[in-house]
């Protein structure tokens, strides 16, 4: 009976035991959650500054949570060394692919996503009826993504998802008038230079320019040749993909400046944002974000009207993604007027930026995800 | 929203829980309904607007079969269950598979657009109708107490189903206390852990075999990776139940479980039996009850179609359908064998089991047919007998998060813990309850990390 009572009392003890660290653990839990997260969203308030009202009303309006994760996120402290500190015990554990991302000693690349065939055949068709529309003369450029041309070398022979099957079904249902500019063979003949960055997704200077030579020609134009240009490395930047996983073994990438002295200049660049202000930009801005593209004429906006020199006349639209920034600035030695548009950033119906009919050619430009998603071109048609 | 992201975790739990034990106990349930209508908010205003306009609908249905059913008006009811069931069922359709895509592309965000828990959440609607019309329940008065049902965000996501009159009591009566909410949040943080650690780690593994060329690889690869898939889908719905069950508690609503602790069992029933439970359980009381009969062979056919509808109900397509009536025929033959009394080794039968679960896997988990076709060339050796290097590449890199994922499945985690709580040992005695304070802040931390790597959010894998 004594026996009993003891255990009885040992047990009742035991349980009381459990449900006080039990108490503890959900005391505990619950505070560390909510400081983390009110001091996630402070940090976060903190570095918006005026760009505050587009984060609570635009983002939350359409409901991409995702959007606020990733943006909340960013700034969250310690994100460095968490993010960091995973990358460094995957490559310990002879892992080689963080999320998206393949880790190699050269480079990293993304893991390229699996095309949608469905849309990207809207995407051609509304295309098509954009350029039925104004009958202006039209290029079409799909850029493929690196681990096209450096997958299987990089990754011990391991292959990656190719879209280059698609990229080819894609320019396929495009109307013969509309010139499809295959680049994937023009990158792939110089996979031995240094044309995709090495820590982002996006190609380089001189890739661009590779592109810019076959396109130009294409669009009616000789190419100004490589040696008329002075090539400036004008800083060194790690890019998006070195951000999502903090890989340390991968060298820093160049920002390369093209300049043709004999060549035409920019008068006047005008961006024009979302909120309706205007704002002058320079062709290079020196930006503290760690964005290759933005520097290239800056921050992405909806519209940015660029001005040369030139008196041809001749004005070109490009409908793009931030892949084509550092494309852009070739193209000034060829028309008076440059118009770009991010189909990304559009919030207006095309018909309501610009009058489509005043420009002689135009080029579409974007990596093949963004074309495999039809909603980034629903505002060029009316 | 959902449960394994950034917004969630760290603003929407601890804030609204905060709410929710604040308030007085009469106001309880009409702030945890809010609680949940903001939760749904959080997927899209449109979204949100579906399920609770299906809501409303279910609400007056219910009332008007009730009165269908007093006055003995038979004929009448099954016309309006019939529309009900069509409703719902069309909803889910339209939702759900590739029809009017680019439509709901363009105006309703396309692919991303699907109202959160739409699959479960026309189950537990279809349920209450039928349950009110054979007078298992009676249909409620209360438009907020049957909105909390349908609505409660913990079981909306990856279910558990209950029916109303088991849940009626538990969500109108919540019994809050401090230690519960610490179990609650255990059982949240382990099943994020699942879901963040290993689905994600073993799909990786899986996505990175399929979607790039599958001649490289060898027969052992192909079924690796249709492991690992077996793994990832396991880890993700079992996650995202035990979050439901813990999110449950720390609101003081208890939940069933809707996964077994472990994932490898000697026979395709005892499988069936512990996977998705609930809905597995639904399907057979609401519909495999007018199927079954006397004869083997009807027995067979019945949990064949039983299962292809359950393959429907996880995606409209072919594949789906086909991987329901594979697992449907596999507890088919078994019950035959068993008939028979044809018994083997206890160890083969766990293997063939295995082997079964994942060609199930490969036919729920991909959607183009021919890839399909080809990973079960090369799972039958048409491509390469011998390993490649490529196979051992893709193990050497993911060796780890299977080898873990494997100990984690057999059940042994939980039996660990569990032998620790129970050992006599002065050691353990002492600091058993330490420890777990400490496991459950590493869980956390764990869990926050591999959120910040992935982006703030995670990817669910199967929308349901």
């Amino acid at each position: 009976m004594k026996f009993k009572r003891k255990k009885n009392r040992k047990n009742r003890m035991s349980v009381e035991r459990r449900h006080k660290a039990n108490r503890i653990c959900g005391i505990l839990v619950w505070a560390i959650l909510l400081v983390y997260g009110v001091s996630a969203i402070f940090a976060y308030a903190f570095t918006l500054g005026n760009s505050r009202d587009t984060f609570l009303l635009k983002r939350f309006s359409d409901a991409v949570q995702r959007n606020v994760d990733v943006a909340i996120t960013e700034k969250t402290v310690g994100r460095d060394a968490f993010v960091g500190g995973v990358t460094a015990m995957v490559s310990f554990a002879n892992g080689f692919r963080v999320g998206d991302i393949y880790l190699t000693e050269e480079r990293l690349m993304e893991y390229p996503k699996q095309l949608d065939v469905n849309q990207l055949s809207d995407t051609a068709n509304q295309l098509n009826d954009f350029y039925r529309s104004y009958q202006v003369p039209m290029c079409v450029i799909a850029v493929p993504s690196a681990s096209e041309f450096y997958g299987t070398e990089l990754l011990n022979g391991l292959t990656v998802p190719s879209q280059a099957s698609f990229i080819d079904t894609f320019y396929q249902q495009f109307d013969s008038s509309i010139r499809k500019i295959d680049v994937y063979h023009v990158l792939y003949t110089m996979t031995d230079s240094y044309i995709y960055n090495r820590t982002d997704s996006r190609w380089t200077g001189y890739g661009a320019y590779c592109v810019y030579c076959v396109a130009i020609q294409k669009m009616g134009f000789a190419p100004v040749s490589y040696d008329q240009y002075i090539v400036q490395h004008t800083g060194t930047f790690r890019g998006k993909l070195y951000e999502s996983c903090l890989y340390q073994s991968v060298a820093a990438d160049t920002i390369d400046v093209y300049t043709c002295p004999s060549g035409a200049e920019e008068t006047e660049i005008l961006a024009y944002l979302a909120d309706g202000t205007v704002e002058e930009r320079h062709l290079y801005q020196e930006t503290e974000t760690e964005d290759p593209a933005a520097y290239y004429l800056g921050e992405s906006c909806e519209k940015i009207v660029i001005q040369t020199d030139l008196e041809s006349q001749r004005k070109l639209l490009v409908l793009k993604d931030s892949y084509a920034d550092c494309i852009v600035p070739f193209f000034l030695q060829h028309y008076s007027e440059i118009c770009v548009i991010d189909v990304t950033e559009m919030q207006h119906p095309l018909s309501e930026l610009i009058d489509v009919s005043e420009y002689s050619q135009i080029l579409v430009l974007c990596d093949a995800d963004t074309f495999s998603d039809v909603r980034n071109f629903y505002y060029i048609c009316d | 929203m959902q449960f394994a992201s950034f917004t969630f975790l760290f603003l929407f739990m601890p804030i609204t829980l905060g709410i929710y034990h604040v308030v007085p106990k009469s106001w309880k349930q009409y702030v945890l309904l809010g609680i949940s209508v903001l939760f749904l908010l959080g997927g899209g205003i449109i979204a949100a607007l579906v399920e609770l306009v299906l809501t409303g609908g279910t609400f007056g249905t219910g009332i008007w079969l009730e009165h269908m059913r007093k006055k003995a008006h038979k004929k009448r009811s099954i016309l309006l269950l019939t529309a009900v069931v069509i409703i719902y069922v069309s909803v889910l359709l339209l939702l759900r598979s590739d029809w009017m895509q680019m439509w709901k592309t363009l105006w309703l965000s396309g692919n991303d657009f699907f109202p959160l828990g739409l699959s479960f959440f026309t189950l537990q609607g279809i349920g209450y109708c039928l349950d009110v019309r054979r007078g298992e329940c009676d249909a409620e008065r209360n438009w907020w107490k049957l909105s909390l049902y349908l609505l409660f965000y913990p079981k909306l996501m990856m279910g558990p189903i209950v029916p109303y009159r088991i849940a009626k009591n538990s969500l109108s009566d919540t019994t809050f206390s401090l230690s519960q909410m610490g179990i609650g949040f255990q059982k949240f943080l382990t099943g994020l852990a699942k879901k963040l650690i290993f689905a994600d780690g073993c799909e990786m593994l899986f996505s990175t075999i399929y979607q790039s060329d599958m001649t490289t690889y060898s027969i052992l690869i192909f079924w690796v990776g249709a492991f690992a898939k077996l793994l990832s889908l396991y880890f993700e719905f079992s996650g995202y139940a035990d979050m439901a069950v813990g999110l449950g508690l720390c609101y003081g609503v208890k939940l069933p479980e809707s996964y077994g602790k472990k994932l490898f069992y000697p026979t395709m029933t005892k499988f069936t039996e512990q996977w998705n439970k609930t809905v597995v359980q639904w399907f057979f009381q609401h519909i495999g009850s007018k199927l079954h009969g006397n004869k083997c062979i009807l027995h067979i056919l019945a949990v064949v179609l039983i299962w292809g509808m359950i393959g429907l109900w996880y995606d409209f397509r072919l594949l789906p359908l086909l991987f329901g009536m594979f697992v449907g025929l596999c507890v088919g033959l078994e019950y035959l064998l068993e008939k028979k009394k044809k018994t083997s080794y206890h160890a083969i039968r766990y293997f063939l089991t295995i082997l079964l679960c994942c060609i199930g896997t490969v036919l729920l988990s991909l959607s183009d047919w021919e890839i399909c076709k080809q990973y079960f060339l090369g799972c039958f050796g048409m491509i390469h007998l011998t390993p490649t290097d490529m196979d051992w590449e893709i193990l050497s890199g993911f060796w780890i998060i299977l080898a873990i994922g494997i100990y984690a499945a057999i059940g042994n985690f939980g039996t660990l813990v569990r032998k620790i709580q129970r050992s006599d040992h002065r050691f353990w005695k002492a600091c058993i309850e330490p420890l777990q304070i400490l496991a459950v802040l590493l869980l956390l931390f764990i869990d926050g990390v591999m959120l910040i790597r992935a982006g703030g959010s995670a990817e669910i894998h199967v929308l349901l």
